[in-house]
């Protein structure tokens, strides 16, 4: 293996929660996941030449895959499968433990932000993986201050919907 | 459900993934082997179409209007020629569209990417407008100096009228064919259905991006 896929293989290991989370929040089920999880992944590997060192890996991350999973949500329903499929999945995920509250509020969670807007869904993954506003604006391209009103308002909507759900 | 609480959820999730989430090394190596199925790639397909097709259109009524090049045939020559200019214009914007997917770049901020791919899936109706521009020249190029001569009166009350009118109908497509008036009923009716929904579609996302960009 090349010295710059061995760098890449390591760059999409430490950051494997990113690609799968925003999968999952644009994807309604399982086989199109795994169809935008390789996409993702087939994009990454096609700008990692170009990466620019100004931003962070993770912010170059999450601009490719955002736009990656928005274009695919977005593609018309009869959609074409993809040019050569793997025989494999890219992620493997072993899920041993059993449902407990949280994860029940996780799932509440999920199907909330699917529920948003395509471009909400990506402010609020920004806002729960712990972005600062600052660098949300640079991921999404608007201002720090529409940043805060726009995610003002989304969670206030998101407390309402769990307040709904568990009353 | 207070804000704590959400991220506390989230952060449980990140950790579960961390631990589960397994990366198959193999099939990160083999990618460097695939083509990737971007939103792209089937409207990179269209613009080559267009242009190859284009450039076949261009010669052949190009040919003929280089062997119909007299005075008696003025009236086609004139329709020939200005139809030959807005067709090669026509082909000169593909090829700029195409340019412009190639320079395509993903890791764009998302409004901006999200803003050009859009812009780039609606590029089809620039070559409508323009193509649009010319519909009189449907209507002039079969005119003779004989029929004129002859038939006067069918001449200036049916055929002037109509070539009058479907030049102001072309120039009001050409200035009205735009995304900004993809709320309009007229708009809604010519793009909303057949092979133009999905770039009245692209247009309301056009109109999204715009409205989330506003800070209010």
């Amino acid at each position: 293996m090349s010295k710059q896929t061995n760098t890449f293989l390591e760059v999409v290991e430490a950051h494997k929660g990113i690609i799968y989370k925003i999968a999952q929040s644009y994807c309604h089920n399982n086989h199109d996941k795994e169809d935008l999880v390789q996409e993702i992944t087939v994009q990454l590997w096609k700008s990692f030449g170009n990466y620019n060192q100004q931003f962070k890996y993770s912010t170059w991350i999450y601009r490719i895959a955002l736009n990656v999973a928005i274009s695919f949500y977005r593609r018309e329903t009869k959609r074409r499968p993809l040019a050569q499929p793997l025989p494999e999945t890219i992620f493997n995920r072993e899920d041993t433990e059993h449902a407990t509250a949280q994860e029940q509020q996780l799932v509440l969670l999920q199907q909330f932000i699917a529920e948003l807007k395509e471009l909400d869904r990506a402010l609020v993954l920004l806002y729960l993986d712990g972005k600062s506003h600052r660098e949300t604006a640079e991921i999404i391209g608007i201002s720090e201050t529409n940043v805060a009103t726009k995610l003002g308002r989304i969670k206030e909507k998101l407390k309402q919907k769990f307040a709904l759900v568990n009353s | 459900m207070t804000e704590v609480q959400l991220l506390q959820i989230w952060k449980s999730y990140d950790e579960k993934l961390e631990k589960s989430l397994l990366v198959n090394a193999k099939n990160i190596a083999d990618i460097q082997k695939l083509k990737a199925s971007s939103a792209l790639h089937s409207l990179k397909g269209i613009k080559w179409l267009g242009i190859l097709f284009g450039i076949v259109w261009v010669l052949f009524v190009g040919f003929l209007l280089w062997h119909s090049l007299s005075f008696s045939k003025l009236f086609f020559v004139v329709s020939a020629a200005i139809h030959l200019v807005v067709s090669v214009i026509a082909i000169g914007v593909y090829i700029k569209h195409l340019l412009l997917i190639h320079q395509f770049d993903n890791s764009q901020s998302i409004v901006e990417a999200q803003q050009k791919l859009v812009m780039l899936n609606t590029s089809s109706l620039q070559v409508l407008r323009l193509l649009l521009l010319q519909l009189p020249v449907f209507s002039t190029f079969y005119i003779t100096f004989d029929w004129i001569q002859q038939s006067p009166l069918s001449f200036w009350l049916i055929q002037v009228p109509i070539v009058l009118l479907q030049a102001a109908l072309g120039i009001w497509l050409y200035r009205n064919i735009h995304y900004k008036n993809h709320d309009k009923k007229w708009f809604k009716w010519l793009m909303g259905s057949g092979e133009f929904a999905p770039v009245k579609r692209a247009m309301d996302f056009l109109n999204e991006i715009e409205t989330f960009k506003q800070e209010k």
